[in-house]
C-alpha cells in the first residue's frame, strides 16, 4: 500500500536558489542528461531528458528559491542557506553512486513537489550516438 | 467467464466521470505537448528506476518493461498527434472570421463535431478535433489550405515538406515522420503486432526486411529517438507555422486595418505559440 509523504517543507530541508542549482549542474559537466519529474513550469517550457546545460539555462531564467530534501539517512538539514558546493552530498544520499535522484519544491508554492533525476541511459545512448557520427 | 455478477453498465458507464481538469499549459499547444510527452517519458523512468531497487522477476521483468515502453511510444506519437490539431485549431480560430476565401472547405466538419463546440465558439476545435492528423500528406494538405493567402491557391509551406519544398527549416523530417506513423499505427491497432501488412509498409518506408507476424518490442533507447525527434519537430513546426501564420496576418491586416488590432494580434500570437510574434510591425514576447 502506498505510504504518502509529508511536504518538504515539513520534512528536514536545505534551501537555496534555483541559480545555484544551475551552477551545480553546470559542474556535472557539459555530457550530463536530466529530467524533471512533476513540475509544470519546468516541463511545459523543457523537453527532457536534456542536458543539463539546457536546464540550468531556464533555471537560470526563472531564478527562484527552492527548497532541497535532505533524503540522507542521517539529514543535518534545518532549512539553512545552502550553495551548489553543498549539493554533491545530499545528491549522492544513498551512496549508490547510480543515478542521482533529487527532491524539490519551489518555496513559495504551498503545494507540489518535484525530482531531478540523472539520466544516464540517455547520457550513454547520446554518446554513442555522438560516437557513431564522427 | 469469471462468474462474477458485475454490473458492467453501471461501472463502464462511470470511467469517463474519472478525470481531473487539464494542466494550465493545456492553452499553448507546445507547452500542452511538452508536458504531455514529459510525463509519459517520465513513467518509464519512474518504473524502472524504482524496481531497480525492489526484487524483481527476471523473467518478467524485461518482457513488462518492453511493453512499457510500447505504450509510452504510443502515448508521446498520439501526444504529437494532438499538437497537430492543436495548432491547426489556433490557425483556424486567427484566419477563419478574417477571410473570405474557402480555405475552411478543406475541412468537412460532422454536425455533431460543430454542436459540441458551438456554445464554446471553437471553430478551430470544432473542425479539427474530430480528425486524424497521423498522415503527412493530410496534414501537408490542411496546413498549406489554412495558410494560403487570402483567395490564393494553397500556401508554400509544407508541414513535412520533401527536400525541395518550403520551409526549409522543416525538410528532412518527413521519411522519418512516416515511420513513426507506421509505428504509431502497428501499436494503436495491431497491439503492438507487426502484421504482413504492416511490415510491407515498413519494408518500403525503411529500405530493409522486417519481419511479419512479429511482436514490437522497443528498447528505452527506441522511445528516446522517437522523442527526441517528436521534440524537435514540435519546436520546429511551431516556430515555423508562427512565422508563416504572423505573415499570413499581416498581409490581411494590410487590406483592411479594421479587422483586428495589429498590436494585440501579435500579443495573442505570442502567448499560444510561446514565441514572439510580428504582425505589421509589432513585435511582442510570450508571457
Amino acid at each position: 500500500m502506498k505510504q504518502s509523504t509529508p511536504h518538504i517543507r515539513d520534512l528536514p530541508h536545505y534551501r537555496l536558489s534555483s541559480s545555484e542549482l544551475a551552477r551545480w549542474l553546470d559542474a556535472q559537466g557539459a555530457e550530463s542528461w536530466w529530467s524533471v519529474d512533476g513540475d509544470p513550469l519546468l516541463m511545459e517550457r523543457l523537453n527532457f531528458p536534456c542536458r543539463g546545460a539546457e536546464l540550468a539555462k531556464l533555471l537560470r531564467r526563472i531564478d527562484k528559491p527552492l527548497l532541497l530534501l535532505d533524503a540522507r539517512p542521517q539529514p543535518g538539514a534545518h532549512g539553512e542557506m545552502i550553495g551548489a558546493a553543498s549539493i554533491d552530498d545530499i545528491a549522492d544520499a544513498d551512496q549508490s553512486h547510480d543515478e542521482r535522484v533529487l527532491q524539490f519544491c519551489w518555496e513559495t508554492e504551498p503545494e507540489g513537489g518535484w525530482l531531478l533525476c540523472e539520466d544516464l541511459e540517455s547520457q550513454q545512448l547520446a554518446s554513442d550516438n555522438d560516437s557513431e557520427g564522427q | 467467464m469469471s462468474g462474477l455478477s458485475v454490473d458492467f453498465d453501471k461501472y463502464l458507464k462511470r470511467i469517463p466521470t474519472h478525470s481531473e481538469e487539464p494542466a494550465r499549459e493545456a492553452a499553448t499547444p507546445v507547452s500542452h505537448y511538452s508536458r504531455s510527452a514529459n510525463d509519459a517519458w517520465n513513467l518509464l523512468k519512474y518504473v524502472k528506476r524504482n524496481l531497480a531497487k525492489a526484487n524483481v522477476y527476471d523473467s518478467v521483468y524485461e518482457p513488462h518493461m518492453r511493453r512499457l515502453s510500447t505504450m509510452v511510444m504510443l502515448t508521446i506519437v498520439e501526444t504529437f498527434e494532438r499538437f497537430l490539431k492543436e495548432i491547426a485549431a489556433v490557425c483556424i480560430n486567427q484566419v477563419g472570421q478574417a477571410v473570405l476565401d474557402d480555405r475552411l472547405d478543406v475541412f468537412s466538419a460532422r454536425g455533431s463535431a460543430v454542436a459540441a463546440h458551438f456554445e464554446s465558439g471553437d471553430l478551430g476545435k470544432a473542425l479539427c478535433e474530430s480528425l486524424t492528423w497521423c498522415d503527412c500528406d493530410d496534414a501537408n494538405r490542411r496546413f498549406r489550405r489554412i495558410l494560403a493567402d487570402p483567395f490564393q491557391d494553397d500556401a508554400k509551406f509544407y508541414i513535412f515538406p520533401s527536400a525541395s519544398q518550403p520551409p526549409a527549416s522543416l525538410r528532412g523530417r518527413a521519411e522519418s515522420m512516416r515511420v513513426v506513423w507506421q509505428l504509431r499505427h502497428t501499436i494503436a491497432h495491431n497491439a503492438g503486432l507487426v502484421t504482413s501488412a504492416d511490415a510491407m509498409k515498413f519494408r518500403l518506408l525503411t529500405k530493409r526486411q522486417v519481419q511479419s507476424p512479429r511482436l514490437l518490442q522497443p528498447t528505452e533507447g527506441d522511445v528516446w529517438y522517437v522523442k527526441l525527434f517528436l521534440d524537435e519537430t514540435v519546436e520546429l513546426v511551431n516556430l515555423a507555422i508562427a512565422q508563416r501564420l504572423s505573415e499570413l496576418l499581416t498581409t490581411i491586416h494590410a487590406t483592411d486595418s479594421t479587422l483586428f488590432e495589429a498590436d494585440s494580434k501579435a500579443k495573442v500570437l505570442a502567448d499560444l505559440f510561446g514565441v514572439p510574434a510580428t504582425i505589421s510591425g509589432f513585435t511582442r514576447q510570450p508571457q
